[in-house]
């Protein structure tokens, strides 16, 4: 069994404010192997984003990494210090963020930027840089990419810019790919351009990607494997196939039936009641309980661990959704 | 029979032009100051009738947002008509729009910038009522206050606290319960759960189509989300670049689109359940640019189907089948 | 009915100091080094006179003998005047104690002046555009470039001396900062859905200005208030020093210096030094409370 690219264990990374500890992210534990595609899905404040964030060391004061191991490529990350791990960030592991309009500096040229990555981790001559900005933009669908070197990130519109950040964050050939909700911004149909982009790359390079999202639409049609995540833990997790039709977590199944459907019409959308909890006064036992139907004592008492239901698909429920 | 909200050939313009001097070109060696017009809406018609939902969907750029702003007189239209249960309402000034605007009431998108921070939710709930003249007493306002919150779904104690107290899924019920408080005969939602989590979206559009039915009030919906558009409308209008290129029940325009924008919006729109009606479209390139329309239709230059009658004669909507519209030309030749 | 007015403020002021406002002032050494010294002048401005025991401004109080008395640690001094007397045998400890209330008082006024007329244009300016905008701006512009010393010499040549004169001055200069910063969020806050909400029901526009829009624009100005007060006490005390500042029967600090200053070179320079310090200290204790705020009430993103 080869080991995986990313292997994380135990996760706790906890901010400390003046109001009190957000437990943003609580104990997780997860995998990508090269070339997959896992979707990190949840709803706001779930903690999602302070996973990847995490992965990349990019926690600032008051948010520490309380516990856990992050191994990818065989080393704990965490452990190293700031030096390696900028040898790091955008070589091994990059990142794409939501926001494509404040991603790029306003005041240097595309080319400037894009360079600017590889300037760091390459050693290449100016001319081989230039020609590398070529291919990459090409590569993401940029035409007349000769002339677009030059033009400024004002002169791009939102889906060209965030091809841009792709090309750029795919520009050393990282292992491991990092998009944080990379078209919540973007049109449908320029959404639907970005994320077969992505895919396409993503398989070609055997670049393994986390995609980090609230749309479980999107995830559905992207990944391979899915990890829910809900109050800082993972409810659920497995193949995509597993967890889009064979869901057993209560609010997995809440999520996925409060999802209008394109297909059909219904009268009235599942609804889960209430509203996720103040991240600092969670509930004692499992978080979703106070919302959760089938809710029973043993669940306010003992906060459940993952069990598995198939191979390949665990949810952390003591009494998962009957089928 | 007058439709409750009737929309004929509306136009809306913007002039984005910059300042004096920023405008100055030489062009054909000449001192030109050319403006910068947005054309947001160009000729769009449509009617709600009452206790209908009528979904306009469509990309950011669009125009459906400038609609739903024009029809409440925020912006004053720059062409065409706008009608409510048959009074033409587009050259109303504002004294004359003040007992119009006590039948549409609007909500919004943000549910962090739609309620003024600095205002309790009692005020920010009864200020439509105070405006349209609605000479209650203190005690019978609070009462009436009380009874709408309970009705989205809120206790009687929140009507002392202020915005920031409430998640986004709180406030935008504070917005509805706005809306609510005069008992309009037509809603317009600009987007109203796109900036909610997908279980708090589910909640509220729950909640808007339980007042419906109990109300019998209309709702003008916008939104850039299929699936949203599709579970709650009755008929939908696509929109693209300031025309509106589809319409029809949304049960018909979903299962069988016929404009290629809309084909391509389908084929696009991600989707947890299966598809298989739906043909992958994939387009090409962005949305050209509403300071100059192109002369034939909007939508050629990313559409796979665009033949020449595409770029010299701009379609207009037409209706081939009872009850559904579209302007393409690609229609016709059949 | 009282007990519950004294039963809200006590709740208030307990939730006050345990709010992050307080926790946050209370850590930060800067902050509390300037809410000290601004306290320590609202006592001697409360009651600094009857601490005194001259009146430094009653003629008849004055004895002519005493005159330039030096500080009560140098030889020659006098345990009656604690830091020494000036050429009339005025006290410049109870001098400074008259002197500093009138410096706040013009301070605090011009402040006040300058706010409310320049909150009001910019919020006109940012709510209406167009051609009222630009005409506000570019009179705020043709503003700036005239410094305060000339308007306050053509004041004075046409009318004659006088605090309102100052006071004028003070405001034609100071107006332009608050109505630039109010027009900047007015812009801001105008795009805002609620305020849209407010004019899609029909709120005519003054009710939107006043209710909507101007309790969400004034923290900014809560802040350059506070720093203005400083930088007027400044400008009036070199407006006082060039003799265009304040008349000579109500000298503020700056006089106080400018009289001084002629026998400074002679060695006689307590009568300059101590008001000068004391204006320093006073400005100083203001930027810092000025920089606390500023930086407190910024909002927070996350």
């Amino acid at each position: 069994m080869s080991e995986a690219l990313l292997d994380v264990h135990g996760l706790k990374t906890h901010f400390h404010t003046f109001a009190g500890v957000i437990k943003a992210v609580d104990g997780v534990d997860f995998s990508v192997d090269k070339g997959e595609i896992l979707g990190v899905v949840g709803e706001s404040g779930c903690g999602k984003s302070v996973v990847g964030f995490s992965i990349m060391g990019l926690i600032d004061p008051p948010g520490r990494i309380e516990n856990g191991t992050i191994r990818f490529n065989g080393r704990n990350l965490p452990d190293l210090d700031e030096r390696h791990m900028r040898q790091i960030r955008g070589k091994e592991i990059a990142m794409v963020f939501q926001d494509p309009m404040t991603s790029l500096n306003p005041l240097y040229t595309i080319q400037d930027q894009m360079e600017e990555v590889m300037k760091l981790h390459e050693d290449m001559t100016a001319e081989l840089r230039k020609n590398r900005c070529i291919e990459l933009l090409e590569e993401v669908g940029i035409s007349r990419s000769e002339t677009r070197l030059k033009n400024y990130p004002h002169q791009f519109s939102g889906g060209m810019r965030q091809r841009v950040i792709i090309a750029i964050a795919l520009a050393s050939r990282p292992k491991l790919l990092i998009a944080d909700e990379p078209t919540t911004a973007l049109d449908v149909t320029i959404q639907s351009q970005i994320l077969n982009l992505m895919k396409r790359l993503v398989k070609e390079h055997r670049t393994a990607l986390m995609l980090i999202t609230h749309d479980l639409a999107v995830v559905s049609e992207m990944t391979d494997k899915i990890m829910v995540m809900y109050c800082g833990r993972i409810v659920e997790k497995g193949t995509r196939d597993a967890i889009i039709k064979r869901c057993r977590h209560p609010y997995t199944f809440g999520l996925l039936g409060s999802i209008p459907k394109l297909g059909s019409r219904q009268r009235r959308l599942l609804q889960i009641r209430g509203m996720v909890p103040n991240i600092m006064d969670l509930p004692t036992g499992c978080a979703f309980a106070p919302r959760c139907d089938y809710a029973r004592d043993q669940c306010r008492r003992r906060r459940p661990e993952l069990i598995e239901i198939e191979k390949g698909h665990a949810a952390a429920c003591f009494f998962p959704v009957e089928r | 029979m007058n439709h409750l909200l009737e929309i004929r050939d509306l136009v809306q313009r913007f002039d984005v032009s910059p300042g004096f001097f920023d405008r100055l070109k030489i062009r054909n060696g000449r001192l030109r100051f050319p403006k910068s017009i947005v054309h947001a809406v160009n000729g769009v018609s449509f009617h709600i009738d009452r206790g209908e939902v009528f979904g306009l969907v469509g990309e950011s750029g669009c125009g459906k947002s400038t609609i739903a702003k024009t029809v409440i007189k925020l912006h004053e239209p720059a062409g065409g008509q706008i009608r409510i249960g048959g009074e033409d309402i587009t050259a109303y000034n504002y004294k004359q729009m003040i007992p119009v605007r006590k039948k549409i009431q609007m909500i919004f998108q943000d549910p962090y910038a739609s309620l003024n921070p600095r205002l309790k939710v009692f005020d920010i709930i009864t200020e439509p009522m105070a405006l349209n003249g609605e000479k209650t007493g203190k005690a019978m306002m609070r009462e009436k206050a009380q009874a709408l919150l309970h009705r989205v779904g809120l206790g009687p104690e929140h009507l002392d606290r202020y915005p920031h107290q409430f998640s986004g899924g709180q406030r935008q019920r504070i917005g509805i319960a706005r809306a609510l408080s005069v008992e309009p005969e037509l809603i317009i939602a600009d987007e109203p759960v796109s900036a909610l989590d997908v279980s708090i979206q589910a909640q509220i559009l729950n909640l808007m189509m339980d007042l419906k039915d109990e109300f019998g009030f209309s709702y003008l919906f916008i939104t850039h989300d299929l699936s949203v558009v599709r579970h709650i409308s009755d008929r939908i209008g696509v929109m693209y670049l300031g025309f509106l290129v589809e319409t029809g029940p949304s049960e018909a325009v979903f299962m069988h689109p016929k404009h290629p924008y809309t084909r391509a919006l389908l084929a696009a729109a991600p989707s947890v359940d299966e598809k298989h009606h739906i043909e992958p479209m994939e387009i090409t390139g962005e949305v050209p640019t509403p300071l100059e329309l192109p002369p034939g239709c909007s939508f050629q230059s990313r559409c796979p189907f665009a033949f020449d009658r595409c770029a010299q004669e701009r379609p207009r909507l037409a209706s081939r089948e009872p009850g559904r519209m579209e302007a393409c030309h690609l229609l016709d030749a059949s | 009915m009282k007990t519950n007015f004294v039963q809200t403020l006590i709740k208030k002021t307990g939730a006050f100091w345990a709010s992050e406002f307080a926790h946050n002032f209370r850590g930060n050494l800067s902050a509390i080094s300037g809410g000290v010294i601004i306290l320590f002048f609202i006592v001697i401005v409360a009651f600094g006179p009857s601490l005194v025991r001259q009146n430094p401004y009653d003629i008849a109080s004055l004895e002519l003998m005493d005159a330039y008395k030096p500080p009560v640690w140098l030889p020659g001094g006098d345990a009656r005047y604690l830091l020494g007397t000036d050429g009339q045998g005025r006290d410049v400890l109870a001098s400074i104690v008259y002197g500093t209330r009138i410096s706040l008082f013009i301070g605090l006024a011009a402040m006040i002046c300058s706010s409310l007329i320049g909150a009001t244009l910019g919020l006109i300016a940012g709510y209406f555009g167009g051609r009222l905008d630009g005409m506000i701006m570019r009179i705020a512009d043709v503003q700036l470039s005239f410094p305060s010393i000339l308007i306050a010499l053509f004041l004075m040549s046409a009318f004659g001396t006088g605090i309102d004169k100052i006071l004028i001055s003070l405001t034609c200069v100071g107006w332009v900062i608050y109505a630039r910063t109010v027009r900047g969020s007015t812009l801001s806050e105008k795009q805002k859905e609620y305020v849209q909400a407010a004019r899609a029901a029909g709120l005519p526009n003054r009710l939107i200005i006043v209710r909507h829009i101007l309790p969400n624009v004034m923290t900014p100005v809560i802040v350059v208030a506070t720093i203005q007060i400083g930088t007027f006490i400044l400008i009036e005390a070199s407006l006082s020093f060039l003799g265009v500042g304040v008349p000579i029967t109500k000298p503020s600090l700056g006089l106080l210096i400018k009289n001084g200053f002629d026998v400074l070179l002679s060695g006689l320079w307590w009568t300059s030094v101590f008001p000068g310090a004391v204006i320093m200290l006073l400005v100083f204790g203001i930027n810092l409370l000025g920089d606390f705020l500023r930086d407190e009430l910024n909002p927070r993103l996350k």
